[in-house]
């Protein structure tokens, strides 16, 4: 990695050019640029903790999209060090909140499948009882998907009670999420939220799907059943 | 990124400035119902038995026990209704402390992972393990805010943080914590938002770092009051928060990262102790000397050290056995009439200007000097700073410091491992990788206290002659077995 | 400010008027008019009395700062107390040390007198003073802690009530000023030190004494292993698999130093034990380069009880230091200078303070505290090692 040092000034057109490549989805041109400048790579990190979904998921996107580059060229310690920053970022020891690091390690995970163990469990430990950091454990459960039965039955319960939260955004999370995991036992909790019509918005393949909660549990039962 | 034009919001010495009746959450008559005299003081109870908090009430060092009950009877009086949490956590929180004391174990789980959105630190989750028992303490969050530099308040800003930690919090704060931040310790996790946009909208101020991120950076009070401060402290550290606020609020790092800033090698922010970053004022020329105060000083008409010992009777003032004889580099001499410092000698470490403030001062050719990699003992031990950058010259902008700055950081955040502050990164690559490579500055011996006495010296290829390709076929032409 | 619930904030839109990255409110404005006027013009300062100082500036306008112990814990009506003492004597204007002091700075001698008087007139309902003047010169300052059972989760003492009961007991070196040089005390509740307590003259730490217990049944889903593994400097943990192929570790038990690193990287292996808590001494740190280099602080009392409330032991011990190094000590040394001049040996002579074996250093750089040298003094402690050789 090259190392260009900015002065305050450069450092400001570096966050208005990548707020435009994440709008713009430009993966290529940010992982390009990501190597190559450590500025770039900084501020993708940074807008890990954005707000604004636009901006954020993209980022999430790229930012697995470098730890795949770098596992397949050689560099996996250095994959490893960053996933566990992102743990470090979601234990209660470290005094911060990664708000957004669940998603995260879910996305890098699915870009380099061998991670799901132990990440993939440890994922669901430090985050299920935690209530700001729930929808982000939810939602990288449905991006696993399949992969993570074993660690959804290891934490059933506390899995399974997130279906009496009064959060519409989570009970369609958890249907959608159940659904792509394929797991049985999750049904009839499915079942009682037939009904129930308000719109959930997930990110699914890069967009936003926009379906209502019953919607979700009807999608995630016949997943199930077709299994 | 700053508040562009808030710098003088609060100024007293303003027309138009803000004042605690512009902002206030409690009216004048709300405050003046829930006033108490010091009889219902004494008088009052806390819903729980307290024994042992009511022992720590004794004693003559302010006791933290009675300001907590003082805070109880407030909330009472101000009413359920005036309070956004309930109004008995402070009494739960003094009879949660009273069964840590019988039990000897705390009574905050683990877990608590929390903070407003946008940010990924600045509020530190805490739950109790005794939820039944204290209900009011179920959680029981503590705000990190930004403060001021040099620890400097006006009162009006003070009443409206009060009166923030008193409605929408448990109305106890730390002043400060050890990092310096300001604190509000103990408020429900629905409140966080509403806490933050009255610290912003109506304070504006920020909330401060946590998680591996830069912690808020703190200063000593350096030229607003003190005599030997060789830049300006207050200026630089405010300056520097405001160019690194996304590493403060957006943990990026590999691990916590501190800046401080002291105006002289007193160190009376304890920079060397425990920042990655010290920023310690020095001068670099001769140490400016008054020869009619020395003699002052020397015919007992001023008290050394600025009075410091005045509590006991150490004789009369002796310059040869009390600084003479104490300088470090034995630099001085007093002939009975003048004092003279041999400058160049000088290692600058107070001692004499502290004995003699009335008569010797710092030089004015000042600046800092940088040092790195101070922490705690976890994990590797603790380490002190080094000298890195022995004297730069510091000017708003401070650009060059900036320069080192991210020098050293992007560094760490790359090569750090998880939770390895920058001092053990240091130590792991070597002296020579920092100071050479990530640097790029010569080496010298004041970063050493003595050269390594371990001869495994890493030669380079490059250095010896004929480099190391050496055929075993050619050696044995000379040396045959 | 509003009252409503919520504020200003609006959960269903949650981005809306959110204003952020403001860092904190700019230091020019809270500086009181004196200090303002001859910012950078400092000449020199003269302590008039313990816990009042006047500074000169080269302009000849004078800055009288009243200095007051506080416990760091405070409540807004303490704060609002000090804002009306402000408001009365210094213009609204006062601030805080960074060793949580408070100070409050006026222009006029007289009225620095006057709020010195009012200050310690003030007292709490329980009758501990509220805002005592003192902290100057040669003598303690307010004793630099953490949160401990107020707010920790990983506490193995308390903060706030060890250290008011030390404070109590140092007392009179925080009004008066007859040290021979600055003594400054720190406490930390656990290893982690929150502060910088491994620099102090006299630091309190809280130690845990029992090893982590492992939960095999959670372990391998909620943590790296090879991650617990490497998280302990002694290498005391290794990997095992039951049987059933279930991953979990093993802790060398003998190995354990009780640091808690493996248990700050996971939850899985809790440390915590109220029986084997307890409190640690050290002494001999300092920050400031003056006449000798800053130095760490070093153990001399591996552990004393946590008995609550008011930890008598450890009051005891400190006192007994303080008192010790007081009469001993040259004037200008501080406490661990003088320990270096008289030799550590005549230190736990003077002090009465056992010497065990947990005072030897073994980890990381032990060699560093050796004495690899013929210049040491006799004390019992050396004839009992002469005995034990037949050697006298």
């Amino acid at each position: 990695m090259k190392f260009l040092y900015n002065t305050l000034n450069m450092d400001k057109s570096v966050r208005k050019h990548i707020r435009e490549l994440l709008e713009n989805r430009d993966y290529d041109r940010l992982v390009d640029l990501c190597e190559a400048d450590r500025n770039y790579w900084k501020e993708v990190r940074f807008r890990l903790y954005e707000i604004d979904e636009k901006l954020r998921w993209p980022a999430i996107e790229t930012f697995a999209k470098i730890m795949k580059k770098w596992w397949e060229s050689g560099r996996e310690k250095k994959v490893r060090e960053y996933i566990r920053n992102l743990f470090w970022s979601i234990n209660d020891e470290s005094g911060g909140i990664g708000w957004n690091a669940p998603q995260t390690i879910a996305e890098i995970i699915a870009n380099i499948p061998v991670l799901i163990d132990p990440y993939g469990s440890m994922m669901i430990a430090h985050t299920i009882e935690e209530p700001p950091l729930v929808k982000g454990c939810l939602w990288g459960i449905g991006r696993l998907g399949e992969k993570m039965a074993e660690s959804v039955d290891f934490f059933k319960e506390k899995l399974l009670s997130v279906f009496q939260s009064d959060d519409v955004e989570i009970l369609g999370l958890a249907a959608w999420a159940m659904g792509e995991v394929g797991y049985k036992p999750a049904v009839p909790f499915l079942e009682k939220l037939r009904g129930n019509k308000e719109n959930v918005s997930i990110y699914i393949k890069s967009d936003f799907q926009r379906k209502s909660v019953e919607q979700w549990a009807e999608y995630a039962i016949s997943t199930i059943k077709e299994n | 990124m700053a508040a562009e034009g808030q710098e003088h919001l609060w100024d007293k010495e303003e027309k138009e400035h803000r004042t605690y009746n512009d902002i206030r959450i409690f009216t004048e008559e709300e405050l003046k119902k829930a006033a108490y005299t010091e009889e219902e003081l004494k008088a009052f109870k806390i819903k729980h038995a307290t024994p042992q908090m009511d022992e720590l009430e004794k004693g003559p060092w302010p006791s933290c026990f009675s300001d907590v009950k003082r805070e109880a009877l407030h909330r009472k009086k101000l009413g359920q209704d005036n309070l956004m949490l309930p109004v008995e956590c402070c009494e739960d929180l003094l009879g949660q402390v009273e069964l840590s004391y019988i039990n000897k174990e705390t009574h905050w789980k683990h877990g608590g992972i929390i903070g407003v959105l946008g940010y990924g630190g600045g509020v530190i989750g805490r739950y109790s393990d005794q939820q039944d028992k204290f209900p009011s303490i179920a959680h029981f969050h503590t705000v990190r805010i930004n403060q001021p530099g040099g620890h400097f308040y006006n009162t009006d800003y003070l009443r409206g943080l009060c009166d923030i930690c008193e409605y929408r919090g448990s109305g106890i704060m730390n002043m400060h914590g050890s990092t310096g931040d300001t604190i509000f310790l103990g408020t429900f996790t629905e409140q966080l938002e509403p806490i933050f946009f009255d610290l912003t909208h109506d304070m504006g101020g920020d909330i401060g770092g946590s998680g591996s991120n830069l912690r808020t950076p703190s200063d000593c009070l350096g030229m607003a009051r003190c005599e030997w401060a060789c830049f300006d402290t207050l200026d630089m550290c405010y300056d520097m928060t405001m160019s690194f606020q996304d590493e403060l609020h957006r943990p990026a790092f590999p691990y916590k990262y501190k800046f401080k800033f002291s105006g002289c090698p007193n160190d009376c922010v304890a920079a060397i102790a425990r920042a990655d970053q010290s920023h310690i004022g020095t001068w670099k020329d001769d140490i400016r000397i008054d020869q009619e105060a020395v003699k002052e000083y020397v015919a007992g008409k001023i008290p050394p050290d600025g009075g410091a010992f005045a509590g006991r009777d150490w004789g009369p003032f002796d310059i040869q056995k009390e600084v003479i004889d104490l300088c470090p580099t034995q630099c001085m001499r007093w002939d009975g009439n003048k004092l003279t410092i041999n400058n160049p000698e000088c290692t600058r470490c107070m001692h004499c200007i502290d004995v003699m403030p009335e008569a010797l001062r710092p030089g004015v050719d000042t600046g800092i000097t940088l040092l790195f990699g101070a922490k705690a003992p976890i994990l590797e031990g603790a380490q002190m700073s080094l000298v890195t950058i022995p004297f730069m010259y510091v000017k708003k902008p401070y650009d060059n410091l900036k320069e080192v700055t991210r020098k050293v950081q992007d560094w760490w955040m790359e090569e750090g491992k998880n939770r390895e502050r920058l001092g053990e990164c240091i130590q792991r690559f070597g002296l020579k990788t920092f100071i050479t490579d990530v640097l790029g500055i010569p080496v010298m011996p004041q970063s050493i206290r003595e050269p390594r006495s371990n001869p495994y010296m890493f030669f380079k290829e490059s250095e010896v002659p004929g480099g190391w390709k050496r055929d075993i076929k050619d050696y044995r032409k000379k040396h045959p077995l | 400010m509003s009252r409503a619930r919520l504020g200003y904030y609006d959960p269903k839109k949650p981005q809306e008027n959110r204003i952020t990255d403001i860092g904190p409110p700019n230091y020019q404005q809270f500086l009181p008019p004196v200090i303002r006027k001859n910012y950078g013009k400092w000449a020199s300062h003269r302590i008039l009395e313990p816990g009042l100082i006047m500074h000169v500036s080269e302009t000849g306008d004078k800055a009288y700062t009243v200095r007051v112990g506080q416990p760091r814990l405070v409540s807004v009506e303490n704060v609002r107390e000090m804002c009306d003492i402000a408001d009365k004597y210094c213009g609204g204007y006062m601030r805080w040390t960074t060793r949580n002091n408070a100070e409050f700075i006026t222009d006029s001698e007289e009225k620095a007198k006057a709020l010195k008087k009012d200050l310690d007139s003030r007292k709490h309902s329980g009758g501990s003073y509220r805002f005592p003047t003192g902290g100057t010169g040669m003598g303690i300052t307010a004793i630099v802690h953490t949160q401990g059972w107020f707010h920790c989760h990983t506490p193995a003492t308390d903060a706030s009530g060890l250290v008011k009961s030390v404070a109590d007991a140092l007392f009179d070196h925080f009004k008066e000023m007859k040290l021979p040089a600055k003594l400054r005390v720190s406490m930390a509740c656990c290893l982690n030190m929150c502060g910088a307590v491994h620099c102090s003259d006299i630091a309190l730490l809280g130690y845990h004494r029992k090893p982590p217990i492992v939960d095999d049944d959670h372990i391998g889903k909620m943590c790296e292993i090879p991650l617990v593994v490497a998280a302990c400097p002694l290498y005391a943990i290794k990997p095992v698999t039951s049987p059933e192929g279930k991953r979990s570790v093993k802790i060398n038990e003998e190995k354990c130093m009780f640091c808690g690193n493996c248990y700050t990287m996971c939850a899985a292996v809790p440390l915590a034990d109220k029986e084997g808590d307890g409190v640690s001494i050290l002494v001999g740190g300092k920050i400031s380069s003056r006449v000798t280099h800053p130095k760490f602080s070093k153990i001399v009392v591996p552990i004393l009880p946590n008995t609550t409330p008011r930890w008598p032991e450890v009051c005891d011990v400190v006192k007994k230091i303080v008192d010790v190094y007081a009469k001993d000590a040259n004037k200008y040394e501080r406490l661990g200078d003088w320990a270096a001049r008289i030799g550590w040996e005549r230190f736990f002579e003077k002090t009465e303070l056992p010497f065990t074996w947990h005072l030897l250093d073994d980890y990381r750089l032990a060699y560093d505290t050796y004495r690899t040298s013929m210049q040491f003094k006799f004390t019992e402690h050396a004839w009992a090692v002469s005995r034990a050789v037949d050697g006298i």
